[in-house]
């Protein structure tokens, strides 16, 4: 029997994310300005409502008002289809990542995971993949040289970094033994040697380094934003772009950073949870144990998730305002000589230490 | 000439120290309380007259002005008329209409009620809008009843308020 209760959950929490990732994306835009003024020694944007909160609203007023240019040499069908591929594919990732702990609700679980899928990482890497078409068409179809190169520059830049990102993931999946986010998060709740709390970063902590190293290529964030570098392509693969448009490029950025976020925290920092907070409560061992109502678990839940996330984006935001960007050949040199062995490297050592059973 | 490449240590060479370094530089500014920004029409630069004395400007902008920072003393902002006590320096003698390369002066005289000197001004407009602030005014006048102040926040609705009248350059030495 088709349990439509659960299906209405499971849509209301769709619609909840979605909402959630929208209204993240959009104070994302103004996280960036404030904080990249902060760290210049200036104010940033202070002026539409209190400390400036309303900026992204005002942003988006302006964006759709802006006039639509269409170029008159450019494709105009994939010209108009490249945002939308840009964005879709950023918003569909966030479907599969694990955001709270499992709730009992009247004899019903509840997974704060809007689609628990058996292949999760996979889904996600597949999924992720689309978004770069979006930069590659939109780059091609304005027909303009400097979007051209930015696109062309990113599909390189993307085929380069997501070998290494998936070598990383590899070590991963070696130890927890999942392609499921939801498995994956719940094993980091275990507790190594009785008191370390099992997760990713100290089970792999060379596997972590290769992965945000990738994720902040795949993510085209500085220091690996060559596809949209401003200082050589005057906006890469965005330069025709203006109004609604752009703003899809830009959310799509956004969107991916949050996911990557999302994604480093599932995978290294133990996704949502909090160390010694256990079905039942906080179990420390050698010292006690405190009960814990389920629902509070789960909210608890919820929040160390935020928290998490809320930290890496503040990270992507910190790292662009201290790195200069890496030059074409830097870039591949990192990715293929550097990288790509060290992946190779980090599942050999994974594999050498489950042998041994370490880890 | 041979340019020899700084040998990297394998510190340097791994790279991630010194991006953790990179890292705490900015966070120090991210922190850093003082910021360089003023928050424009809330608070103002402070500038000092551009004649020895600190002339003070009546004007309810100016007055409102937030001793910041100075910026040096020869600042060429909005006119000012110098009035020593009851009466104006000015005997319209027309030479600071006759100077301006913008045409941005007209004075209409009239007779003194000073029985010191025969003429005043009776209208007195300085267009701003044509104005370029290059001071040729304030060096041709021989009673040197014209001057330029530090006001520089010059805006206006329309542009008939940019054309300043006698008594909005009227200025009272202190």
């Amino acid at each position: 029997m088709v349990d439509y209760l659960t299906i209405g959950i499971y849509a209301f929490m769709s619609l909840i994310v979605f909402a959630v990732l929208i209204t993240t994306v959009a104070f994302l835009t103004l996280a960036e300005r404030r904080v990249s003024a902060f760290m210049q020694d200036r104010l940033g944007p202070n002026r539409v409502g209190p400390f400036g909160l309303f900026q992204p609203l005002a942003d988006g007023i302006k964006f759709i008002m802006k006039e639509d240019i269409i170029p008159l040499e450019a494709n105009k069908i994939l010209y108009i289809l490249a945002p939308i591929i840009a964005i879709v594919p950023a918003m569909l990732t966030f479907a599969v990542v694990p955001f709270g702990h499992d709730l009992f609700l009247s004899g019903r679980i509840i997974n704060f995971q809007i689609a628990n899928f058996d292949i999760g990482i996979l889904y996600i890497f597949a999924i992720a993949s689309m978004g770069i078409f979006g930069i590659i068409i939109g780059g091609w179809a304005s027909n303009n040289k400097y979007s051209l190169l930015g696109g062309l520059r990113s599909a390189s830049q993307f085929i380069s970094y997501e070998i290494s990102m998936g070598l990383a993931v590899i070590g991963i999946l070696m130890v927890y033994g999942s392609l499921k986010l939801d498995t994956i998060a719940q094993y980091q709740g275990n507790l190594w040697l009785g008191v370390i709390p099992k997760w990713g970063i100290l089970v792999q902590p060379l596997g972590f380094i290769i992965f945000l190293v990738s994720v902040f290529a795949e993510t085209n964030r500085v220091p690996f934003d060559l596809p949209e570098a401003e200082s050589e392509l005057v906006g890469g693969y965005h330069t025709e772009y203006s109004s609604m448009k752009f703003a899809f490029f830009f959310m799509g950025e956004y969107a991916n950073m949050i996911t990557a976020s999302a994604l480093l925290v599932t995978l290294y920092f133990g996704g949502w949870q909090v160390p010694y907070l256990h079905n039942v409560g906080f179990i420390v061992p050698g010292i006690g144990m405190l009960h814990v109502a389920q629902w509070v678990i789960a909210v608890i839940g919820i929040v160390s998730f935020a928290i998490k996330v809320g930290f890496f984006l503040f990270f992507f935001l910190w790292v662009r305002w201290t790195l200069p960007r890496f030059r074409f050949d830097q870039l591949t040199d990192l990715g293929w000589k550097v990288l790509v062995p060290l992946g190779i490297l980090n599942i050999i050592i994974t594999g050498v230490l489950m042998v041994l059973r370490v880890i | 000439m041979d340019i020899k490449k700084k040998k990297y240590t394998l510190k340097e060479a791994v790279y991630l120290v010194e991006i953790l370094k990179g890292l705490g530089v900015t966070l120090k500014h991210l922190f850093r309380k003082n910021k360089f920004a003023i928050n424009y029409p809330e608070e103002k630069l402070h500038i000092l007259g551009n004649t020895q004395k600190t002339i003070k400007v009546m004007d309810k902008d100016a007055q409102q002005l937030i001793d910041r920072v100075e910026v040096e003393m020869n600042y060429r902002g909005k006119h000012a008329l110098l009035v020593d006590g009851d009466l104006g320096r000015c005997v319209a003698c027309k030479m600071c209409e006759t100077v301006c390369p913008f045409f941005a002066i007209y004075i209409e005289p009239e007779e003194s009620p000073d029985p010191r000197k025969e003429r005043s001004p009776k209208i007195f407009e300085v267009d701003l809008t044509r104005c370029a602030y290059c001071g040729y005014c304030v060096e041709a006048c021989p009673e040197n009843a014209i001057t330029m102040t530090s006001f520089y926040s010059l805006v206006a609705k329309q542009r008939p308020d940019l054309v300043l009248q006698k008594k909005d350059l009227r200025t009272v030495i202190k």
